[in-house]
């Protein structure tokens, strides 16, 4: 569905991604895992069409993602749910979730039910400005405005990133939900215990290229992974 | 004889605050400081005369034709002077100097057509009549310009707070990068964010026409500056502060203007600027954030 290859991005010279490639099959969780600085977010900024790519390909049910302007992305049906959440801070709840409905361009439908569905507290915030959320409650705003869009591929930049572990688990079940439901994820994070455990195929990147990847399971229990990603978590204590 | 003043000052303030509001909200939305706004304004005033005069059209249709003219003439600067440093990410002063360029064209080409002469509005465009209100001399000019104001100020904040096109070119002010990631096509918003600038620009030139009954090419320059004192009073960006800002420097031009001397409205004026800013250094509406979030947040 979504298929990169040979991948290169480099930001006014100093190299970010060298000849990156991936492919993203229909329905399944792709996780992208890697440290901080590793290029991983640029990765999902070349796919939305926001950093340009200096060459490789890349793209998304047939169609050339590099050089299509991102509104035209994210309207085609890849829709990103970008780090830090940007949500619209002084919009409501329900405008931020409007806005959503934009990349959408006709595909849509009860995508709103759906969203309060899946994260209650967004119906029960809805007049609420955005800026007012917790970070958690902003994480799924943000998640819920990406779905209003009606996504073919959800793409999301560290969604776990600075939330309390309670919330953590709630979003990812909510993202098992989606998936589950149909929904092609894929999902960046640095948190890679979490990410292989939610994924069925990962990637490991670092200093902007892919050094592994494979099955997540086998990942998870590949000793180099251990012994650089899980390690720690999987030390008894 | 004050009360008077201050009726004639709240009219001139409110067709300023007009003009800065346009120059504000291009700040606001799209960080761009439009030296050629002073050319728009000047260029929707003779479109409006030329409406006037040539078309022997209404006056309602002179400030539409006005509005139209200011708001194409600014999409046009857009696509010659901005759009183009925009796609090259050139910094934003180079924006400030080539549309300091296209000011200078605009002018030459009003001063070469115009032969360098004030022009006025036929005495007919407008019906001369004058009530008299607790004392006051108010003419009915004056009443239609502060509802023409009034008007236009609702209208934008409507379009701004209630309607999806509103909501997006809010979402632009507040982060350029997510809103493209929603799908917010930045052409659309541009598009109607130089028009608005530059509708709202030409309605203040045909009101100004009006009132002082002069058109000029340079009728524009000392408003550009007064803008910059109304939005930096007012707070980068901010819709309110505009508004006020554009009524104080009105009022305390034209009582300047009267009780000391022409020469000296610009010396009040500016003092008036140095004064606030010593006081409160973001501005009246001012605060440490951009002018980007004001916008997104009115
Ligand atoms: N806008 C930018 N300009 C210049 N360098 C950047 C920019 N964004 C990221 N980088 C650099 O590119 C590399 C990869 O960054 P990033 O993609 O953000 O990594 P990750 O998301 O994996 O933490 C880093 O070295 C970072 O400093
Ligand atoms: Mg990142």
């Amino acid at each position: 569905m979504l298929d990169v290859s040979g991948l290169n991005v480099s930001y006014s010279g100093i190299r970010a991604l060298q000849d990156v490639s991936l492919t993203v099959g229909q329905g399944e969780i792709f996780a992208l895992i890697g440290p901080n600085g590793a290029g991983k977010s640029t990765l999902l900024n070349t796919l939305s069409g926001i950093v340009p790519a200096q060459a490789g390909q890349a793209t998304f049910e047939g169609q050339n993602l590099l050089g299509m302007p991102a509104h035209r992305i994210a309207r085609a049906g890849l829709i990103q749910v970008p780090e830090g959440r940007q949500v619209i801070a002084p919009l409501t709840v329900r405008e931020n979730l409007e806005l959503g409905r934009i990349a959408s361009s006709g595909r849509g439908g009860s995508e709103l039910d759906h969203v309060h569905d899946l994260f209650p507290v967004l119906a029960e915030r809805r007049n609420q400005l955005a800026g007012s959320l917790s970070g958690g409650q902003q994480q799924m705003l943000a998640i819920g405005r990406a779905l209003m869009g009606a996504p073919r591929i959800l793409v999301l930049d560290e969604p776990s990133l600075g939330l309390a572990p309670v919330i953590v688990r709630e979003v990812f079940d909510a993202l098992l939900r989606l998936n589950r439901e149909g929904l092609t994820i894929l999902l960046i994070e640095q948190n890679a215990k979490l990410a292989l455990e939610t994924a069925r195929h990962a990637a490991i990147l670092e200093q902007g290229r892919v050094v592994m990847r494979g099955v997540a399971a086998d990942l998870a229990h590949d000793p180099l992974v251990v012994d650089h990603y899980l390690g720690r978590a999987e030390d008894p204590v | 004889m004050l009360a008077q003043q201050l009726l004639n000052g709240v009219v001139v303030g409110s067709v300023y605050g007009l003009f800065a509001l346009g120059f504000t909200l291009l700040f606001g939305v799209n960080h761009i400081m439009n030296m050629a706004h002073g050319a728009v304004f000047m260029w929707g005033a003779f479109a409006g005369l030329f409406a006037a005069t040539m078309l022997d059209l209404p006056f309602i249709a002179a400030l539409a034709i006005g509005a139209l003219a200011g708001g194409l003439l600014s999409v046009l600067l857009d696509w010659v002077a901005f759009r183009p440093l925009r796609k090259r990410k050139a910094p934003e002063f180079s924006a400030i100097v080539s549309s300091i360029g296209a000011n200078l064209i605009l002018l030459s080409l009003a001063q070469q057509m115009t032969a360098t002469r004030v022009m006025r509005f036929p005495f007919d465009t407008f019906p001369i009549r004058i009530y008299e209100v607790f004392g006051l001399r108010v003419q009915l000019l004056q009443l239609v310009i502060i509802g023409i104001v009034i008007l236009m100020v609702v209208g934008l904040v409507w379009y701004l707070q209630r309607t999806s096109a509103g909501r997006q070119i809010r979402t632009v002010a507040y982060s350029e990068s997510t809103s493209r990631l929603l799908g917010i096509n930045p052409f659309s918003v541009n598009f109607q964010v130089f028009f608005l600038s530059g509708a709202l620009a030409g309605v203040a030139g045909v009101l100004i026409g009006l009132v002082f009954n002069s058109v000029h090419f340079m009728m524009g320059e000392p408003l550009l500056l007064r803008a910059f004192v109304v939005i930096i009073l007012g707070g980068l960006g901010s819709i309110p502060g505009a508004l006020v800002a554009g009524l104080l420097i009105g009022i305390v031009q034209v009582l300047t203007v009267s009780y000391l001397s022409a020469g000296l409205a610009d010396v009040v004026v500016f003092s008036l600027l140095f004064l606030v800013l010593l006081a409160r250094p973001t501005g009246l509406f001012g605060s440490v954030h951009g002018g980007a979030a004001r916008v997104a947040r009115q």
